[in-house]
């Protein structure tokens, strides 16, 4: 009797035996080669970022993968030097595309786009491996983002909060705590014990600037759970612009494994810088700012990759905080733009707020979170509400604070709540706050507990209420931590901390 | 003049010579005028490469190298060319043979478009990479 497991097993292993019996294999001939590309002649099956072999003199290989294919030749873009390839080298196709190693053996280590360790820990061992390039997550297999991606900024998460699945933009001028933000959301993650995967990744970052970020992480209790690709300057265009592939690839698979990631990419300006590189040496028609036409496609399918996966497939989630460097604070420059386009709204950081000392340097006024309140903790949530209006009526009347003794009464109290409020909200870099100091910190500022207190005791006030209630209500706190609306009984014990503090700093 | 590409080009020379094969020499002196005029000499080679892959998948007729450490026996020589017969389906096969000691063993078997390297030098390469 015929058995169809004898004939599936019969037809797996002649499949594998005809795989590994080396034939005739389609190979082609470089052409010419620079600047990381080469041209080659032949393989006219080759598929579109299909993975090749080139051989050098010296009988090693050195990869690339097809970017170009035109009926003369293919266009590959080089993963290593392009001074071990030579015109006359033999190319062959592998039949991959690029995979990555994923998996849980990457947690604490520093890798490269391919995947290669750069630590010096030895090699990863997993035999699990991700694709760099794969479709995002259709919508069947989504579910809306409901769960809050605390990053313990009291400025994020009271006023533009992040949820789990979300993309949220960081942009700002240079040197204005963009990296600060996202290595702060890392540190959260493993002070709150969320269980949540960071993936950085380093696109051309320099590598003193990764080092010291390594460092931090490692300080800080981060590094078991967090997952580093770096690229720097001096990598070819090729890594750079895989890197954030790379790195989604490797965060995927906790997403698809019931797990949650975060995933930083820093930053996506240096990506897109990259891919121009490429494309003009590959002859690609340029665009706007001599960028491709597909400049848009480049970040777009990067990002549709993050998602809040439904209950279905595992509830997994990957967020996304992808990095952009603005110019002068031109927000409405090209890639700016698309990826303002893209994401689910931005964190926008200003030059002038960090050089007053507001520090993290967020505008509240241009940065947007559009999932909103849905991924928001329902204790901080509680508390947030009044925040952004009065803080936006503060910047409607910042320009009177000089005129003092000129101002009624209500005008008077609008400044005098807004300008605790932005003391309030500063915060140093390494303090990420969990979700009790934050409701007991904006609870009686929101309530005008506050408004008599010095705006330069601020700090103190709130510091010492809450090392009152840590040291009085340890177990309260706890409670209010788990994320749930403070009932009537915590609002009391908080508020009335607060009044009896706040009348020892009142000038 | 929209540009040409050089498989078309190939194409065309193909069809050409096989409906007028006493043109051959025309031809081909106006495929060097056309290549010398868009500064395409130097692709000479890679057009021949084209033209024989044409020549393969219209007429059967098949070019390719072989390189061996020594030289080819005759029984060698056949059996090489009834298997590229055999895998491509060509009808005719025309074998240049060239001596490469530094191959060690074994033959590499150059077409248009495939190559079936089964060198000793290869495998050693292999070997020394998965060591590496």
């Amino acid at each position: 009797m015929i058995s169809v497991k004898e004939l599936s097993n019969e037809l797996q292993s002649a499949i594998d035996q005809l795989k590994n019996e080396k034939g005739l294999e389609k190979s082609g001939i470089v052409t010419r080669v620079g600047d990381g590309v080469a041209w080659i002649y032949g393989l006219t099956d080759a598929g579109f970022n299909e993975v090749l072999q080139i051989e050098t003199a010296d009988g090693k290989t050195v990869d690339a993968f097809v970017l170009n294919l035109m009926e003369d030749e293919i266009g590959a873009v080089l993963l290593g030097t392009d001074a071990q390839v030579a015109a006359g080298a033999r190319v062959r196709l592998t039949g991959e595309v690029f995979k990555v190693p994923v998996g849980p053996a990457l947690l604490g280590r520093v890798v490269d786009p391919l995947g290669r360790p750069l630590d010096g820990k030895g090699p990863i061992k997993t035999n699990d491996f991700g694709l760099v390039e794969r479709p995002a997550p259709g919508v069947i297999d989504r579910k809306s983002v409901h769960e809050p991606m605390m990053t313990g900024l009291m400025a994020i998460d009271a006023l533009v909060p992040i949820g789990r699945g979300q993309r949220e933009l960081i942009i700002g001028d240079r040197q204005t705590g963009k990296t600060a933000i996202a290595l702060d959301t890392m540190i959260n993650q493993a002070r709150q014990k969320t269980g949540v995967v960071n993936v950085y990744v380093a696109v051309g970052q320099k590598l003193s600037k990764i080092s010291r970020l390594i460092e931090r992480l490692k300080s800080e209790g981060v590094m078991d759970q967090s997952i580093v690709v770096a690229t720097s300057p001096a990598d070819p265009a090729s890594l750079l612009y895989l890197a954030p592939y790379a790195g989604t690839a490797m965060a995927e698979y906790f997403r698809d494994n019931k797990g949650h990631a975060l995933v930083i990419y820093d930053d996506l300006t240096k990506h897109a810088v990259a891919y121009r590189q490429m494309s003009l040496l590959l002859r690609r028609p340029p665009g706007r700012e001599a960028y491709p036409g597909d400049v848009f496609y480049l970040h777009s399918r990067l990002l549709e990759r993050s998602a809040k996966l439904s209950d279905e497939l595992g509830a997994g989630s990957l967020t996304a905080l992808p990095i952009i460097e603005t110019q002068a604070g031109d927000i409405s420059a090209y890639i700016p733009t698309n990826v303002i386009s893209i994401t689910d709204g931005q964190i926008f950081l200003e030059t002038n707020l960090f050089f007053q000392g507001i520090r993290p340097a967020i505008s509240v006024g241009l940065s947007v979170s559009r999932v909103g309140g849905s991924a928001q903790t329902k204790a901080v949530k509680s508390v947030s509400g009044s925040i952004k209006l009065n803080l936006a009526q503060f910047r409607e009347l910042a320009a009177f604070t000089q005129f003092s003794t000129d101002l009624d009464a209500a005008t008077k109290a609008t400044i005098n709540r807004g300008q605790r409020l932005v003391e309030l909200l500063k915060q140093p870099q390494y303090s990420p706050m969990s979700v009790w100091e934050q409701v007991a910190v904006l609870m009686p500022a929101t309530e005008g507990v506050f408004d008599n207190v010095p705006v330069e005791k601020i700090g103190d006030v709130t510091r010492a209420h809450l090392a009152a209630l840590w040291a009085d209500h340890k177990a309260e706190m706890k409670e209010l931590s788990k994320g749930d609306k403070p009932s009537d009984d915590m609002k009391k014990l908080i508020m009335d901390t607060a009044k009896k503090l706040a009348k020892g700093y009142e000038g | 003049m929209p540009k040409l590409s050089r498989r078309r080009i190939a194409r065309e020379i193909v069809q050409l010579i096989a409906r007028n094969p006493e043109r051959q020499s025309e031809i081909l002196r106006q495929t060097a005028a056309y290549l010398l005029q868009h500064k395409k000499a130097g692709e000479a080679h890679l057009l021949m490469l084209d033209i024989a892959d044409e020549l393969q998948k219209t007429q059967g007729l098949m070019t390719a190298e072989v390189q061996s450490a020594f030289g080819l026996a005759s029984t060698t020589r056949d059996q090489i060319v009834a298997m590229l017969k055999n895998v491509t389906g060509a009808q005719s096969v025309e074998l240049s043979e060239t001596v490469q000691p530094e191959l060690i063993g074994g033959v590499v078997i150059r077409t248009p478009q495939f190559e079936l390297d089964a060198s000793v030098k290869r495998q050693l390469n292999q070997l020394a990479g998965g060591i590496n």
